[in-house]
């Protein structure tokens, strides 16, 4: 008897009580009643995950749950570390949401009209094509709409419990039953606050319009497979994978990995993501950020590893390919956002671009014959969804905390909340440690891995191989120092200095409930920075469970990590210890001629002799973010526009100056764009067609019929 | 590159002989100093003419930099403030902030007769007064405006070199 | 019922049935397409009934009733007083239309019956692999059937009455049912009564219609409703 089945049914029993809590309670207890099922059933997913990543195996065939096909559930390692992901974030994230969604936060006071002002004309705004001005943040007041509704606490059970069980998915049906689930239920809480943001909307239709171009993808690639492989339970999928043509399977594929990867949130299928991630209320940002991307790429393992059995390096290559862009790309964007969620969503995007990096190395190191380096960089792929599921949902959380105290997720207009939210801002620098993959953070530990991995690939044959890894290699470590920067830019500018808005100045804490549900986060990151070794037996079974090699990519039973094949080891408690000893033995020296030299002189502050400088002086995000922009100007090619208004009696008096400057997103101009205008332009020609005629359109219905008929006729 | 390297090749070295280092005592706040003093230079409301002679005093003929005077950027790295022309309203809480933020022994040099005494400027309605009314004066150096080779002079009396 | 005898009475059923299709494209006075109409369900009802003797299936025979009721009887009777309706409160202003006159088809009758002999050619050409599965006289006339089909459609497409249209539309329907009872020996009875009572409800819906469409337009060419088009 293994823990396993009881566990599912629990997430999907308290999935359906959370809806019907969500739904019926009424609005004092809603937010408590969701929250803790929804709590519960992560909770239950976090033991299904960890049983399964113990070395349990389980599969059942319900066919009284569903017409035709019936419910198929198969659980091995690979489920299991993503089920456990998915419910340890959901656990946080619902303790967290019940906070969230309680009534109060700073900005629901009158908004001082200073607040206006301070956004200015001459504020130099990096903002996304169609970013907004995000201050009307969140839903004020009553109960009716936002993240406080009916519908939006009913949906989010669904969500997470939809989460839990796509892993566990074992056929065709289910999986694509409990996929689009989660996509529709993510939609909804996407579109929670549409009353309160117009951009929430056209966020909604993105999404809504790529997630199904994906699942059709996805429909079309599964349903191809399943019918060449002559069934679709999994089992059966993997028996036939072998029989099947080289083309088949390529196709199948390149149809699945793009669906996959646009919904892992990777470029150039990205565009949905830096528009719902932000736009959804901040839990569920964190839970789409934290664990629905990471389903991508368990999609992707799955298929591409697993049912698939492997493939040529030229899809692994495709897909390092997509990583690698990005990667880069995600990290640029975000150090150019100044909009806080956006950063965070951007940054999303970068990361799953390493993970799928990371994946397809694995990939090709298995193609070329080396099983135990496959091994090792899919585990470092893994150990780095772990991290970033750890750090981003606590990121996100930290960033929901300052969108509800503040009413603001625009950087340029935050500032000075170190003192005003002190552990939220303790909290936000601990997950930015992690995502700027520096030690101690927890995020340096898979990105030392995965670079391990790629540096030790170069001893692998091919001219592929010799090309496309030192570039990987190259890659990550421009994307972890932009990263660096980018946290440096949300932490120093976001948390530190004097606020640089009435909102900012209002904050006040956010309720022991959020800060419960993120220091859970904080915890899992600080333990995933010092001990990772402790999760190598689960990497190893569930590196196994993929398919990609029976080694153990590392040894067991250490708490720092070493690489059983080689001879590396890192030992990040140890490195942790080193560095907190190094800080204290400086900051000791510094101290010490400080002792020495007694006299002290109070100064003010040196303002150039002018008046002490306002808020709206400080350095703000844009600025920091500006000497990258100019070095990656041909990459991010920027729109500014300067705008000089004269007074009346003299060209040469400036009245106003207006400064405004755009970095778009450029793949989305080159790529979208035109793909967009086309399909409005043959919808339009098609226009046309419909005269209004009755006759014309009887002509039409007459004309295909005989076509058909004559179709046959010569087909005879 | 070549070009410049010509040109400095070429023209050699202009800087006139030192001229013997002047008599007076140097200031016994300078002492400190041990001979290498950076400068500050404040505009408290000059016509630019002073500012044309400083900057002819630390160029290639003058040379004060060989002194031992340097100019640097900021009041907190400077040892002494040179300040030039009568003090303008707007200028006059700068220029004592200025002399303030310097570290101690905060040295001052009123350059120009307006600095002195409002010069040609006094009694305008911009002007608030001179700079010996605003901050405690150190060493004045007459002239409207003073030659370069004045201004070094005073300078050197700073270094003692 | 010899074999022989069955076997002519369906021919002549089922000629009658494509005969009468075919004058309904040809004729332009809508009295004498009703009235060809009625033929056509009688011509119907014989086929139903000619196959039910022959089969001895005694419900066919009383879906042959209902269906002759139906289609030679309550649907021609509808149309016709639609007809008169028109011609008494039709537009007298309108002079070059006739309420009771298809006068300007969009496409002429000589170019009619040419493209309804292409279709009948293409029926059979289409129906030839079916027939050749198991050649009874029932199934040699499924091209028939077939042809109603496309000719009645073809109807609908050509002519701007809007009673012309439901002529072409219950043509489009007798074809239906006819290739229907000529490939299957009919469908159930429960399901045929639904049909005909589809059948008899859409009539009526367009004979509503039709009323509407005089009161507003003054005359039924339906090419007036294209100013209910968007654009
Ligand atoms: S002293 Fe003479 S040169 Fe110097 S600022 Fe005054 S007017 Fe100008």
């Amino acid at each position: 008897m293994n823990a396993v089945g009881p566990a599912l049914a629990a997430v999907g029993g308290l999935a359906v009580a959370g809806a019907l809590a969500g739904g019926l309670a009424p609005a004092r207890v809603r937010p408590l009643a969701a929250g803790l099922c929804t709590a519960g059933l992560g909770a239950a997913g976090v033991v299904a995950g960890a049983a399964a990543l113990g070395g349990a195996r389980y599969g059942v065939w319900l066919p009284g749950l569903l017409p035709l096909a019936g419910v198929r559930l198969a659980v091995d390692p690979l489920s299991g570390l993503f089920m456990a992901v998915t419910g340890a974030v959901t656990v946080a994230v619902a303790v967290y949401g019940v906070g969230y969604a309680s009534p109060g936060g700073g900005m629901h006071g009158g908004r001082g009209p200073g607040d206006e002002d301070a956004a200015g004309s001459a504020g130099g705004r990096h903002a996304g094509s169609d970013a907004h001005e995000p201050r009307d943040a969140l839903a004020a007041g009553g109960g009716d709409h936002g993240v406080r509704s009916r519908g939006a606490q009913a949906v989010g059970p669904v969500f997470a419990g939809a989460m839990v069980l796509v892993p566990a998915a074992g056929s065709v049906s289910t999986f694509l039953l409990l996929w689009e689930l989660m996509a529709l239920a993510s939609l909804l809480l996407v579109l929670a606050e549409h009353r309160e943001r117009p951009t929430v909307r056209s966020a909604g239709l993105w999404y809504a319009v790529m997630t199904h171009l994906g699942l059709v993808l996805l429909l079309v690639g599964l349903a191809l497979f399943a019918a060449r492989a002559g069934g679709e339970s999994f089992a059966a999928l993997r028996a036939g994978a072998g029989g099947m043509p080289a083309g088949v399977r390529g196709t199948v594929f390149v149809m699945t990995a793009l669906a996959f990867t646009s919904k892992a949130g990777l470029a150039p299928l990205h565009a949905w993501l830096p528009r719902a991630h932000p736009e959804a209320p901040s839990h569920v940002s964190a839970l789409m950020s934290a664990a629905m991307v990471n389903l991508g790429v368990y999609g992707l393992l799955r298929v591409g590893f697993d049912l698939l059995g492997g493939g040529p390096a030229w899809w692994w290559l495709l897909l390092m390919g997509a990583g690698a862009l990005s990667a880069v790309y995600g990290i640029l964007q975000a150090a150019m956002a100044s909009d806080l969620k956006r950063l965070l969503a951007y940054s999303t995007s970068e990361n799953l671009g390493l993970v799928v990096l990371g994946t397809g190395a694995a990939g090709l190191f298995r193609a070329a014959g080396d099983r135990p380096l496959a091994a090792l960089a899919l585990a470092a792929a893994l150990l780095h969804v772990v991290n970033h599921a750890a750090f981003k949902a606590l990121l996100f959380c930290a960033a929901g905390s300052v969108l509800r105290a503040t009413g603001l997720r625009d950087l340029d207009r935050l500032g000075g909340l170190r003192a005003r939210m002190p552990v939220t801002a303790g909290l936000f620098a601990l997950g930015a440690l992690g995502a700027v993959a520096l030690p101690p953070g927890n995020g340096f530990v898979s990105e030392w891995l995965l670079l391990q991995a790629l540096v030790h690939g170069l001893a692998v044959p091919g001219a592929a191989a010799a090309v496309v890894l030192p570039v990987a290699v190259a890659v990550i470590a421009l994307s972890a120092g932009l990263a660096a920067a980018v946290f440096v830019k949300a932490l120093g500018v976001g948390f530190f200095a004097r606020p640089r808005s009435a909102g900012a100045g209002r904050a006040v804490e956010s309720p022991p409930a959020m800060l419960a549900g993120m220091a859970l986060l904080a915890a899992c990151c600080a333990a995933l920075a010092l001990v990772p070794g402790a999760l190598g037996p689960a990497l190893t079974r569930a590196v196994r469970a993929a398919g990609v090699g029976t080694e153990k990519p590392l040894a067991d039973g250490e708490l720092g990590v070493h690489l059983a094949h080689t001879s590396a080891a890192l030992h990040p408690l140890w490195v942790a210890l080193a560095l907190v000893a190094g800080t204290a033995a400086v900051a000791g020296l510094a101290r010490l001629p400080a002792r020495r030299r007694a006299r002290r002189r109070d100064a003010r502050l040196w303002d150039c002799g002018g008046g002490a400088p306002t808020a709206r002086m400080a350095y703000t995000a844009t600025s920091f973010a500006e000497p990258l922009q100019r070095v990656f100007d041909d990459v991010l090619a920027p729109e500014q526009d300067v705008d000089v208004t004269p007074v009346r009696e003299s060209a040469y008096l400036v009245e106003r100056v207006r400064f405004q400057r755009l970095v778009p997103d450029r793949i989305e101009h080159r790529l979208y764009r035109p793909l967009l205008a086309a399909v409005s332009g043959l919808a339009d020609r098609a226009r046309g067609l419909g005269g209004g005629s009755v006759h014309l359109y009887l002509g039409y219905g007459l004309f295909g019929l005989v076509a058909v008929l004559a179709a046959l006729v010569v087909g005879w | 590159m070549g070009g410049l390297l010509r040109k400095i090749r070429g023209t050699g070295r202009v800087a006139e002989a030192a001229p013997p280092r002047p008599e007076a005592d140097p200031l016994p706040a300078a002492r400190e100093l041990g001979g290498s003093v950076q400068v500050r230079c404040v505009d408290a409301g000059s016509c630019n003419g002073c500012e044309i002679e400083i900057g002819n005093a630390f160029g290639p003929v003058y040379d004060a930099e060989r002194y031992g005077v340097r100019l640097v950027a900021s009041p907190r790295h400077a040892d002494v403030a040179l300040v030039t022309g009568p003090v303008t309203r707007n200028m006059a809480e700068p220029l004592r902030r200025t002399v303030a933020a310097m570290p101690q022994p905060a040295i001052v040099v009123a350059v120009g007769d307006c600095a002195l005494d409002c010069g040609e400027f006094a009694g305008g309605y911009g002007v608030e007064g001179s700079v010996v009314d605003m901050v405690s004066v150190d060493v004045s150096v007459p002239g409207c405006p003073p030659e370069p080779a004045a201004i070094v002079t005073a300078l050197r009396t700073l270094t003692g070199r | 019922m010899s074999h022989g005898v069955y076997a002519q009475l369906l021919d002549l059923a089922c000629g009658v049935f494509l005969l009468c299709a075919v004058v309904v494209l040809w004729r332009r006075e809508l009295a004498v397409v009703v009235r060809v109409l009625a033929v056509q369900g009688a011509a119907l009802a014989a086929i139903a009934a000619v196959l039910g003797g022959h089969e001895r299936r005694w419900g066919l025979l009383v879906v042959a009733a209902g269906v002759g009721v139906l289609r030679a009887g309550v649907l021609p009777y509808l149309l016709r007083r639609a007809l008169d309706v028109g011609a008494v409160g039709g537009g007298p202003y309108r002079e070059d239309v006739s309420e009771g006159r298809e006068t300007r088809p969009v496409v002429n009758v000589a170019a009619s019956l040419v493209v309804a002999a292409l279709l009948v050619l293409l029926a059979y050409a289409v129906a030839r692999p079916l027939v050749a599965l198991d050649p009874t006289p029932a199934t040699r006339a499924l091209p028939v059937g077939l042809s109603v089909v496309l000719i009645g459609f073809f109807a609908l497409v050509a002519r701007r009455r809007a009673l012309a249209q439901v002529v072409g539309f219950l043509v489009l329907d007798n074809g239906i049912t006819a290739t229907a009872f000529l490939a299957a020996s009919g469908v159930p009875p429960i399901v045929e009564l639904g049909v005909s009572f589809d059948v008899l409800l859409a009539v009526l819906v367009l004979y509503v219609l039709t009323a509407r469409m005089r009161a507003a337009f003054g005359g039924t060419d339906l090419d007036d409703l294209r100013e209910l088009s968007d654009r």
